[in-house]
């Protein structure tokens, strides 16, 4: 009551109570406040300066281009693309922290859910935060209103969370990539730390994208067989990881179904490289392997 | 439970003893027409029931003048803020939805008093082309009028009458014939002659080269208007004569 | 980099986008459509910097469909014009600022005119006879100020937009190769698609009315 009259009766009452009031609409229905959604779980902490957003410029390096302090993890290709059965997830597994690989085994594609997945580019840390929020806020939508989230709502909830802290050093590019409850469509979005969100049939995110779009855009067509579009994203990342040198490791590939989606072996591009080039090594035909083998020690 | 509320009634018991306002949708404007307080003759005469809001709405007041004064301050604000954001007058509608929003917010919460005002408002939207004559109450009640009165409960059904039978069948009035009513209803509320020019406030708005224009008449403009209709008076005094021989 | 022309008529404005989304030197979308339909006789369109584009477009979009069911009309197209630039001009001195420019073009049922108004990132406003940003209006300008008249046609209209893209698509380093056309009238919204034409060994524009096919080019 006291604050009532407080905001009632002070100079505030024309701009909180009486002016134009404004729908949130930036937030889509999907926003902080009536609808039960929370925009994120907690708010972060900021560099106790007057500019934080400069500090963080400054100490943490997302491109390799700059000596910081903190070294993100980062340097990637990516990619994704619909087709007639529905959408290809392709990734390489390299994590690079300077000129260093920090790991050749990174799990660049996050499982949000049986029917959600979500690539990782840019700062691992971010992705992975920002992806597991994401499937928490999905998981409780599909709690409270009996059904999944649209590829599109969880999308939009991402883009939503991570515009608020736009500005700051955040650094992500992902792509959100799923299969919508009684629909016939795959849907695939790229959600990036710009805010940016956009609907296509075909991403592909990191350094080594350009590569990866020229392979790929040369042999898209939507009405691809499984296997074709397998070796068609298997091709995109292998030539990725050729040209770019913070690209490698292994192809990680996940094929989304109406039914959810399945993971496949992780294969090794050094293998692959022999396995389309044996003459480069020298290798003679009759001994290059038919079959790839899963280095020991590698989990799906 | 009572469904009353006991501070808002006593806000509406406050308009209904004050004096006339009364509002007229004519066929070329509309007319705000009111009657002042008795008052002090060593007062300075100033505008004391009817007031311009912004350049094609004004309004007519009833009941506490402080309560009055703050309501027209801030209707003035939300016209020119309204202005300032879109760059187009403030529709009627709207601006009398803000005033009963806010009048209503003063009857929800326990300790705070209430507006004891009625209001007419008159306006002219442009993106209708349309004249319109709105009240709203205390309770932040608001309804759209071709015409109407408030103030004094016995002095409102004399008006309200009055406006009925000029207004009868779907009848629409020019502004001349709009004051005309009005002035008869003020022959019927009050033994007034027609020396009374100081005693009541007029206002008329019209739409003058495409702009509407609201003229708020002075003491000689209304004395001419009372000279212009002085059959009214005439001829109500011989007949209240009558009734009393 | 991105291309945004708007030209009115007496009674209709055209408004032209491209269709290209980029990050850094990649391409990522083709058929991005960069325009907002405010209500039923006003449109938007927006470039900028990636996410303030979507983020204040459906900010703008969402609130002037607020208006107008509050007030049981639709916001003329000065109102949603100047109503966007208090709000780009708000946000321009906070923290957060919006970039992005914008042309916002409608027809006022009403007064059976229609009027183009041109919105910079610093909320700079104007109403006038036709407009662009960026790059585009190093190329478009000088033609526009050339070939503009009062009494233009719908159809003379768009083929002044053509005359454009064909001129950014030959000497701008970074023309684009597709887009989107819209003239707002009394009817309503007519949507174009163009249609990529060689002439005499120089690309050019077709615009395909995508409800009916019927194309409008240059000649």
């Amino acid at each position: 009551m006291n604050d009532f009259k407080q905001q009632f009766l002070g100079d505030t009452l024309t701009k909180t109570l009486f002016s134009e009031t404004e729908a949130s609409a930036t937030t889509n229905g999907l926003g902080s406040t009536g609808s039960g959604f929370e925009t994120t779980a907690h708010k972060f902490a900021l560099a106790p300066l007057q500019k934080p957003v400069e500090f963080a410029k400054t100490h943490i390096d997302n491109t390799s281009e700059t000596q910081a302090r903190i070294q993100a993890a980062h340097g990637t290709t990516t990619l994704a693309f619909k087709f007639q059965h529905g959408v290809i997830v392709c990734t390489d597994s390299r994590a690079t922290m300077g000129n260093v690989i920090a790991s050749q085994t990174v799990k660049k594609v996050i499982e949000i859910n049986e029917f959600l997945l979500g690539t990782m580019a840019g700062g691992a840390a971010d992705c992975s935060f920002w992806e597991r929020e994401l499937g928490r806020q999905c998981k409780l939508y599909a709690l409270r209103n009996k059904k999944r989230i649209t590829v599109a709502g969880a999308s939009k909830i991402l883009r939503n969370m991570v515009l608020n802290y736009k500005g700051m050093g955040l650094s992500m590019g992902t792509m959100i990539c799923g299969w919508d409850e009684d629909t016939t469509d795959p849907a695939l979005f790229y959600v990036d730390s710009d805010g940016q969100r956009l609907e296509n049939h075909l991403f592909s995110v990191g350094s080594g994208s350009t590569f990866a779009y020229s392979v790929l855009d040369a042999g898209y067509h939507y009405n691809m067989e499984v296997e074709e579009a397998k070796e068609l994203a298997r091709r995109a990342i292998y030539h990725a990881t050729y040209r770019d040198a913070f690209s490698g490791g292994y192809v990680r590939m996940y094929h989304i179904k109406q039914d959810g989606w399945v993971a496949f072996d992780l294969q090794d591009v050094g293998e692959l490289d022999i396995h389309y080039y044996p003459e480069r090594k020298g290798v003679p035909d009759n001994q290059v392997q038919e079959e790839i083998i899963r280095p020991a020690g590698v989990s799906v | 439970m009572s469904r009353r509320v006991r501070q808002v009634e006593n806000a509406i018991e406050a308009v209904n003893h004050g004096s006339l306002v009364l509002g007229l949708k004519c066929s070329d404007g509309a007319l705000l027409f009111a009657e002042r307080e008795d008052q002090s003759k060593l007062l300075e005469q100033q505008q004391e029931k009817i007031y311009k809001i912004d350049k094609h709405i004004m309004t007519g007041v009833v009941g506490v003048n402080s309560d009055s004064n703050t309501l027209v301050t801030r209707s003035r604000h939300q016209a020119q803020g309204h202005l300032k954001t879109f760059n187009s007058p403030i529709e009627t509608e709207k601006l009398v939805n803000y005033v009963a929003h806010f009048k209503h917010l003063y009857t929800q919460y326990g300790g705070m008093r209430p507006y004891g005002v009625s209001m007419l408002i008159v306006g002219y939207d442009e993106a209708t082309s349309e004249f319109q004559l709105f009240r709203t109450d205390p309770a932040g009640n608001y309804d759209a009028w071709r015409a109407t009165c408030i103030g004094k409960s016995e002095q409102v059904k004399i008006g309200r009458d009055i406006l009925k039978t000029s207004l009868a069948d779907g009848a629409t009035l020019d502004l001349d014939q709009g004051i005309r009513a009005a002035l008869k209803v003020l022959s019927k509320i009050k033994e007034s002659n027609i020396d009374c020019a100081d005693k009541i406030e007029l206002a008329t708005l019209k739409v003058v080269n495409g702009e509407p224009t609201i003229k708020i008449y002075t003491i000689p403009e209304i004395k001419e208007k009372l000279v212009e209709n002085k059959d009214l008076f005439k001829k109500d005094d011989d007949s209240s004569d009558e009734d009393d021989e | 980099m991105e291309t945004q022309i708007g030209i009115r008529g007496d009674n209709f404005v055209v408004l032209l986008s491209d269709k290209i989304v980029a990050q850094s030197i990649v391409k990522m979308k083709h058929n991005q459509d960069k325009m907002k339909q405010l209500n039923k006789n006003n449109v938007m369109s927006v470039t900028g910097e990636a996410g303030d584009v979507d983020s204040f477009s459906e900010y703008i979009e969402a609130n002037i469909k607020l208006f107008g069911l509050r007030q049981n009309r639709p916001l003329t197209t000065s109102e949603c014009a100047y109503w966007t630039r208090g709000t780009l001009a708000e946000a321009l001195r906070s923290r957060s600022p919006y970039n992005v420019n914008l042309l916002i073009g409608g027809f006022n049922p009403n007064t059976k005119k229609s009027s183009l108004y041109r919105i910079d990132y610093l909320s700079s406003i104007c109403e006038v006879p036709f407009a662009a940003h960026g790059y585009t209006s190093y190329f478009a300008y000088s033609l526009m100020d050339k070939e503009y008249r009062k009494d233009l046609t719908k159809e003379e209209a768009i083929k002044l937009a053509i005359r454009c893209v064909k001129q950014l698509d030959h000497r701008f380093l970074v023309g684009q190769p597709g887009f989107i056309l819209r003239v707002i009238d009394e009817e309503g919204i007519h949507t174009y698609d163009s249609q990529p034409i060689l002439e005499n060994g120089q690309r050019s524009f077709n615009f395909v009315n995508v409800a009916n096919n019927v194309v409008v080019s240059e000649a």
